[in-house]
């Protein structure tokens, strides 16, 4: 079934169309909400609410191609993640005492695997990660950062900022651990 | 530091990455269980109510049969307040006497009780000579029964298999003055109270507990006598009661009382 096809269909409310799409896209989507949410239920439920709406408001939505139609599901599941979040956390409580670090060799070296990454990302204090993922992975400036969670565009960048800062201290914590130093 | 680089290496990255901590395994049919139950609360919403809605009705259903219940116990027993209260006033309060000072030979209720069925036979035969008799005078001319004729009436009663106990009773009433004078009773089936009353003219009845005659307090359970009206019409009259089965055995005395003198 190609794109356009399962799309009628999914404006249609086809529950076999839903079906193949949440086949294809639920681990996505999961993945992505679990950046978000730390305890996998509460992820698991931000992706079930969202892919309800995406099922509800498909037939409102004209799609150029696919990747419109990914780009606009993982907006309603960020927005479902952040929905999520509001209700369990406090964004403007977000100050996690990170210490400076004095060398700045913040990674522009820093090959990363993806999953490392994501291990790194999981462990940052709610605020951090949120901020970090919103604008590093999804794209989003801080002036929308600032209206999604609402706080002040500055609060942003210094949340970006000692993310980036604590995502290198991580960093060096592990290459040290496992002895391996910077470069890799 | 070039952290618009960095960002774009790592966004690269994460872009299209569905992998999840190593703990965690992604399962899309049980995902798609689990949606479809998010989904349901709705109809299960609904079913909710109509299981509600069938508990309500279940309850109102007793309840409303209970009233129903409670309301039948009632009507029976304002009837038998009716019927007693009547046959107290009726009975106690100007025929006692007479009754008490007439020589009524009382037969006691349990004593002597005959055989079932010869009880049965006799009883037969006196009914079968009772229809007879109102047959031919009903045949022969009406105009002959005056207020003082004397309708004949048997009854049966029973009160349980213990104490059957019956009253047949041809009522010999006092041509003079009305009054009943004599009642004999006698021993007799256990079937359902049966009652064939012979009267040309509607007569009154009075029911009499001998019991009560005796001064002693009893209530009868419902007996429904039938009054022959004419050669195919019967009356059915409830007389009598009873509320507690355990109480003094009883007997029972039809006293019928002429119809109002009318000029033929």
């Amino acid at each position: 079934m190609d794109f356009s096809q399962q799309l009628t269909e999914l404006k249609r409310q086809h529950k076999r169309a839903q079906q193949l799409l949440f086949e294809q896209y639920g681990k996505l989507m999961y993945a992505l909400c679990r950046r978000y949410l730390s305890p996998a239920e509460e992820a698991e439920e931000a992706m079930m609410n969202g892919f309800l709406k995406v099922f509800d408001k498909v037939k409102d939505g004209s799609f150029i191609n696919e990747a419109a139609f990914v780009g606009w599901m993982r907006r309603i599941m960020v927005n479902e993640c952040l929905q999520q979040l509001r209700k369990t956390h406090s964004f403007l409580v977000m100050t996690d005492a990170v210490e400076e670090d004095k060398t700045d060799d913040t990674s522009p070296e820093m090959t990363l695997q993806a999953k490392e990454l994501f291990t790194m990302i999981e462990t940052l204090p709610t605020g951090y990660r949120t901020v970090f993922n919103l604008y590093v992975v999804e794209g989003y400036t801080h002036n929308e950062i600032a209206e999604l969670m609402q706080i002040s565009e500055g609060a942003s960048k210094s949340q970006l900022s000692k993310a980036r800062q604590k995502l290198a201290q991580l960093w060096k914590q592990k290459n040290a651990y496992y002895g391996l130093g910077k470069a890799r | 530091m070039d952290w618009e680089k960095q960002d774009n290496e790592l966004r690269q990255l994460m872009d299209g990455a569905d992998f999840l901590p190593d703990e965690e395994r992604w399962n899309a049919v049980d995902g798609w269980r689990k949606l479809q139950q998010k989904r349901q609360p709705a109809k299960k919403g609904l079913s909710g109510y109509w299981k509600q809605l069938a508990a309500a009705a279940s309850v109102v259903g007793i309840l409303g049969f209970g009233l129903w219940w409670m309301q039948q116990e009632n009507a029976v027993n304002r009837m038998n307040d009716v019927v007693d209260n009547t046959h107290v006033r009726n009975t106690i309060g100007g025929k006692m006497e007479a009754i008490e000072q007439s020589n009524v030979q009382q037969k006691p209720v349990f004593s002597d009780i005959p055989e079932k069925q010869s009880i049965k036979n006799n009883f037969n035969k006196e009914t079968q000579a009772l229809k007879n008799e109102v047959k031919q005078k009903s045949n022969n001319n009406i105009s002959q029964f005056t207020v003082n004729s004397v309708p004949e009436s048997k009854i049966m009663h029973h009160k349980d298999d213990e104490s059957v106990a019956a009253i047949e009773s041809k009522n010999e009433m006092d041509k003079n003055s009305g009054d009943a004078v004599a009642a004999t009773p006698s021993a007799t089936d256990s079937k359902p109270e049966m009652t064939s009353i012979a009267a040309v003219k509607k007569p009154k009845l009075r029911v009499v507990h001998y019991n009560e005659l005796n001064g002693m307090q009893a209530t009868a359970p419902p007996v429904f006598v039938l009054t022959k009206k004419s050669e195919m019409e019967w009356e059915n009259l409830a007389v009598q009661n009873t509320t507690n089965q355990r109480s003094q055995p009883y007997s029972l005395k039809i006293d019928i009382s002429p119809a109002p003198k009318k000029s033929l």
